[in-house]
């Protein structure tokens, strides 16, 4: 059997998290204007600074345009469409868990996040994010025995004022791009982290979104902050039902490094891909930079994405202290009609610091796959270095795959190195392993999950098996 | 950006069309068919790409001629009655009127296996239009030298004996426009080594532009020295159509200029051919150098080899985004593609993109691109030997242009030009 | 065609002498090329098979058709195991149910942890004969036990599979894959060629040590030190596709003093057509 006869969809898997829950929730009429954007400041009771963040932002996003650089094509997204707030209706206050719906807590439990007590994931702290609001953060207690604040950006916003003045925006500018602003002006929920000079967090932090409405966007924005010699592991999930629309996902995520303090961002991204005809599927169109602010700090982003129908997804580190180190380790997987513009951008101001970029990239089906990166060397980056490794791997002969390295260098004591190489799964390998009794489907997920092994090895242990399961399941229908 | 600044390239532009409409006693300024590929190059039609054009718009298209001055061929050409060293080998120069004349001034005497095409057929833009998908921006050096009358040479080749075919302009008077095309049509299993000698010496604009049709199992080595001078624009192009089992290389060492841009655009029709892209970029001074290949395979089994190496010292500014597009009827294809750069200058500065588009899984593609200064284990090694450090920093940078220049031809090796960028590099100019 | 639609064999007791393996007529050809041209061949529980030929002479290419290599095609003819018709099974489906083939040429599979594969594999076998599968840690007690025979470091388990390995150490790794499926009956092609005189022992022990009354073997050769170590019951020659004489051990060495022409010459010319 040949691989391409066995790439053949040989089992249309449907996708695990594809189902709606039943709640009530409120939600604001569709569309965008100035007292929309109060009215959700408003709603959720914010002081006159962050009302004023909102203003200014969507006073930018007004004058942009959406970026069209990117090898993506969908049809134009009407932002007047779009319901900019959604949120469970529950109880006013949720004091504790026990006040949470327990239809919630329910949903979770289905995703396979327990929030209850006794079922809770032990060492895994866990902020729940359904649409666009955080309905519970597990372990809170546990992590402020340690100084650890770990709340919903709302909550931060009214107890941790002056650490979300200070830092919100600091890193991506409410201008940086057309999604960016139009997530700084409507921005409804997220998570916070802040680690105090010090502190190891005790325990992975992880947040859960989950989209479940089929016309709000999602628009979360997360902060994490960690002090001179702090360091925390932090995992992001999500999945959402499956419509046959589209619903945008424009998050922004930030989060600052001071001396010697570590931060480790790990994301598995199981958005809805939209059936294997391309119909419906999230629109992902993520803002992800972390600032190395300190001497020797350490950002490391890890991706495992999987999902939605568009991703537009750089996740960066601004390399501003001296001999800090960004890192970025990615799996892109697309098959059907998905579409991944993703990559990375580390930008090195700092003398001594260094980057590297280990980039996996799985294209199948019809699908597109690109990788876009940017390495740039200031003039003050004297001894910084990079190593770019960005794979590329095709399975049959309808997918494309990408490769756009930019490297702008301005300094001679910098070093860039960058490599890219395409492979396909060899008839040669295949057949080795199937003459060791192992089925085509199985070997193809072995021979993939291989290519990947450089990123999975970076993934918290909890995590990266789910990370090969998950891949084995997306390749599924793929494989002939 | 101001409305201030992007108006004045483009009204430069349309001042330089009317003149150049005049020059071909046409009335209106003729801008060519089909606007859409027509055009300067903006920031936004081309974000990354973008070269800052000044160095050209200085020119003063009023004062535009095509005047030339006398190459400085090597002794072996000079002294070879009518420019043929050997019956195989045409030399011919580019004369003030837009005539290509032998060394010795003389009409060119055809050696055998080159025959001009009829002046009808030779008109620009046949290849180019077969090799770039219609609906992109044209290269600006095709734009221009597409718009500027003249001069022309089209050229078949036959015969499985190589030809040698050099081609020398020299540009001495400032204000020059020199905007050669060269068509050349490579019957099956046909050879062509094509030498170009380009050099400016003074406030003036080269342009040459080479479109090439290889016939199944043809091959054509064209390699070009460019060497000009602050104050310099050149805009090169070659468009080249590759059949089945042909082999095209290419050669260009560049340096000395204010302003180059250098866009090779090849297209394997059928795939089962073969691409040498070899380039140096040598940016010194103020020199901004910029290289935009493109290799598309429009069949199985193609291969393509590339490299491309720049040096940016002082201010110079090398640039480099080449793309290769393998589309899914290109299954086997085994490209590969190297950017090297030297940056060895705090004010100095390298831009590089290698770019792969693949939708064909049976492919093996690959690209590499490195920046950095000198090795220091390597000076350190040299120092060790008793050579002082600027010399060995001179030694290394001579080393990483030979690896390019050793593939120019034996001949391109006497033209004193190309001993001066080896012998020492090109002082600081303002 | 996938694995899960056929039916595995089951594993009945076998006894010395059972036939094994049965090939009749096989023609098979690669692209248009015929390989193949009438292939009989017949391997019994408890013998040792040597094949033997020049380069060129179709040795590999029975090999890879026994295990069901998709770039050949068989034309005509049939392989029969255990009674069974074999050319219906997928390659994985006859590594089950017990043929093993040992690659001339083992790829390099990078990234795939080494151990994990031989687990997998290991347990796919066990599988079918319904045995237990083994948890990881059983299985790296297992694997370890077992890695003695061909005396290799553990340390091979967590690397790639064949990545990076020398020669001898892919050999010695195809040869611990047989030592852990356990096979009725194994295809070393060309397992000797490349190794020095240590390793060629280490992997002539190996291979002695899995021969059983019970199990068939079938050793493709160019060179009689092999057969020195290990001795075979059948010295087949193999030219141009076709199996042209049969002997015992001393054809090898008759071979070995005089090459392969007198038997071609012997058998006639118009075999040597390519």
């Amino acid at each position: 059997m040949s691989s391409a006869a066995t790439v053949e969809a040989l089992n249309k898997t449907p996708y695990r998290y594809g189902f709606v829950t039943d709640i009530e929730t409120e939600k604001i009429s569709r569309g965008l204007d100035e007292s929309v954007v109060r009215l959700i400041s408003s709603k959720k009771q914010e002081p006159d600074f962050m009302r004023q963040f909102r203003l200014k932002a969507y006073a930018q996003w007004q004058t942009m345009a959406e970026p069209d650089w990117a090898a993506l094509k969908y049809p134009s997204i009407d932002y007047q469409d779009i319901v900019y707030y959604s949120a469970p209706r529950q109880k006013e206050q949720k004091a504790s868990l026990e006040d949470v719906d327990p239809v919630l807590l329910e949903t979770f439990d289905k995703l396979g996040i327990p929030l209850s007590e006794q079922k809770r994931l032990s060492n895994v702290a866990v902020d729940a994010v359904f649409d666009s609001v955080s309905i519970a953060t597990t372990y809170k207690q546990k992590l402020a025995e340690h100084g650890v604040v770990f709340c919903s950006m709302g909550e931060a916003v009214k107890d941790h004022p002056e650490l979300v003045e200070r830092y919100l925006g600091s890193v991506v500018p409410i201008g940086d791009n057309f999604f960016a602003a139009l997530n700084s002006a409507v921005f409804s929920d997220g998570s916070f982290v802040y680690i105090p000079k010090g502190v190891q967090c005790p325990m992975e932090l992880s947040t859960y979104f989950r989209i479940n409405s089929d016309d709000a966007g999602q628009f979360e924005r997360t902060l994490i902050i960690a002090e001179e010699g702090a360091s925390v592991s932090y995992l992001e999930g999500c999945t959402a039902p499956m419509f046959d629309t589209n619903q945008l996902h424009a998050a922004v995520v930030e989060l600052v490094a001071l001396d010697d303090a570590s931060i480790k961002y790990s994301t598995v991204q199981n958005w809805y891909a939209g059936d294997e005809n391309g119909k419906g599927g999230i629109y992902n169109f993520v803002t992800k930079r972390g600032l190395c602010k300190g001497r020797r700090s350490r950002i490391s982003w890890t991706q495992v994405e999987t999902g939605s129908a568009i991703t537009w997804k750089y996740p960066g580190c601004v390399l501003r202290g001296q001999d800090s180190v960004g890192e970025f380790y990615s799996v892109a997987l697309t098959n059907h009609y998905q579409q991944a513009d993703t990559g990375t951008k580390m930008v090195h101001i700092g003398p001594g610091s260094r980057s590297t970029i280990i980039s996996k990239g799985i294209s199948s089906g019809h699908s597109v796959n690109s990788y876009r990166g940017l390495v740039n060397m200031g003039p003050q980056a004297r001894g910084a270095r990079n190593f770019s490794q960005c794979d590329s791997m095709l399975i049959g002969d309808q997918a494309t795959a990408n490769t756009h390295p930019y490297i702008q260098s301005r300094q001679p004591e910098a070093t860039v190195e960058h490599e890219a190489s395409t492979c396909h799964i060899s008839e040669d390998q295949l057949f080795y392993l199937q003459s060791r009794g192992i089925e085509p489907e199985a070997a193809v997920s072995m021979l993939v999950s291989g290519f990947c092994r450089d990123v999975f090895n970076q993934l918290p242990m909890e995590f990266a098996a789910e990370a090969d399961k998950l891949l084995a399941l997306k390749l599924e229908g793929s494989v002939g | 950006m101001s409305n201030v600044t992007q108006s004045r390239p483009r009204l430069w532009l349309e001042t330089l069309l009317q003149v150049l409409a005049q020059w071909s006693g046409g009335g209106a300024a003729g801008q060519p068919a089909g606007a859409r590929d027509w055009g300067l190059p903006t920031r936004r039609s081309e974000a990354w790409r973008f070269t800052d054009l000044r160095c050209l718009t200085q020119l003063d298209p009023t004062r535009l001629h095509t005047g030339t001055a006398a190459p400085h061929w090597p002794e072996a050409f000079r002294q070879a009655p009518s420019g043929q060293v050997s019956p195989r080998r045409l030399s011919l120069q580019l004369d003030g009127r837009g005539h290509w004349l032998s060394p010795q001034g003389e009409p060119p005497p055809w050696p055998h296996g080159l025959m001009p095409l009829p002046t009808g057929d030779i008109a620009p833009g046949q290849v180019l239009r077969t090799v770039i998908p219609s609906g992109t921006l044209l290269p600006l050096g095709a734009q221009l030298n597409g718009v500027t009358p003249g001069p022309s040479l089209g050229l078949q080749v036959s015969g499985p004996d190589p030809v040698h075919l050099d081609l020398a302009i020299q540009a001495e008077h400032a204000q020059a426009w020199l905007a050669p095309h060269v068509l050349l049509v490579l019957q099956p299993g046909a050879r062509l080594c094509l030498n170009w000698h380009v050099a400016a010496t003074a406030q003036a604009a080269v342009l040459p532009m080479v479109e090439a049709r290889l016939g199944l199992g043809a091959q054509l080595e064209e390699a070009t020295m460019a060497w000009g001078c602050p104050g310099a624009a050149f805009l090169g192009g070659s468009f080249i159509h590759q059949s089945p089992r042909s082999v095209y290389r290419r050669t260009n060492a560049t340096w000395g200029w204010g302003l180059s841009r250098d866009e090779p655009f090849v297209r394997q029709s059928q795939g089962q051919a073969e691409t040498h892209l070899h380039g140096l970029a040598v940016a010194r001074g103020q020199s901004l150098l910029d290289t935009h290949s493109t290799v598309y395979f429009d069949g199985p089994a193609g291969r393509l080899r590339q490299r491309h190496q720049a040096l940016a010292d002082d201010r110079g500014h090398s640039v480099f985004n080449g793309r290769v597009v393998v589309p899914r009827v290109a299954q086997q294809t085994d490209a590969s593609q190297l950017s090297r750069n030297l940056l060895l200058s705090t004010k100095a500065r390298i831009d590089t993109k290698p770019q792969l588009e693949i939708v064909a899984d049976d492919v093996q593609c690959t690209h590499g691109a490195t920046v950095s200064c000198l090795q220091a284990d390597e000076l350190f090694y040299l120092q060790s030997r008793g050579i002082g450090r600027d010399q060995a920093s001179r030694l290394l940078q001579r080393g990483f242009c030979e690896e390019i220049l050793q593939r120019l031809p034996q001949s391109a090796l006497l033209w004193p030009s190309l001993q001066s960028l080896l012998e020492t590099p090109v002082p600081d100019q303002p | 065609m996938t694995s899960t639609e056929t039916t595995p064999f089951r594993e009945a007791p076998i006894q010395p002498g059972d036939l094994l393996l049965s090939i009749e007529n096989l023609h098979a050809c690669v692209e248009e090329n015929e390989i193949l041209r009438g292939v009989s061949l017949q391997i019994r529980a408890g013998e040792i098979h040597a094949l033997m030929g020049r380069n060129g002479s179709g040795k590999s290419t029975l090999s890879k058709v026994v295990a069901g290599h998709p770039a050949y095609t068989v034309t005509a003819g049939s392989i029969h195991y255990r009674g069974q018709d074999l050319l219906g099974l997928a390659p994985e489906d006859r590594a089950r149910s017990g043929v093993f083939l040992g690659f001339q040429y083992p790829v390099e599979i990078p990234g795939v942890s080494n151990l994990e594969f031989l687990r997998v594999s290991c347990n796919a076998r066990r599988q079918h004969r319904g045995q237990e599968e083994l948890d990881t840690f059983a299985f790296e007690d297992h694997v370890r036990e077992t890695m003695a025979i061909v005396q290799m470091d553990p340390a091979f388990l967590e690397r790639s599979v064949n990545e990076g390995f020398s020669g001898g150490e892919k050999k010695r790794n195809e040869v611990l894959q047989m030592a852990l499926l356990e096979p009725l009956v194994a295809i070393l092609d060309e397992t000797d060629s490349g190794l020095d005189i240590d390793a060629l022992r280490i992997v002539a022990n190996g291979v002695k040590k899995l021969a059983l009354p019970t199990t068939a073997t079938l050793l493709i050769t160019h060179y009689q030190r092999l057969l020195d170590a290990i001795t075979p019951d059948f010295v087949h020659v193999m030219a141009a596709g076709r199996i042209l004489r049969t002997g015992d051990k001393d054809l090898a060495m008759a071979l070995e003093q005089r090459g392969y022409d007198w038997i071609e010459e012997a058998d006639g010319s118009d075999t040597l057509q390519p």
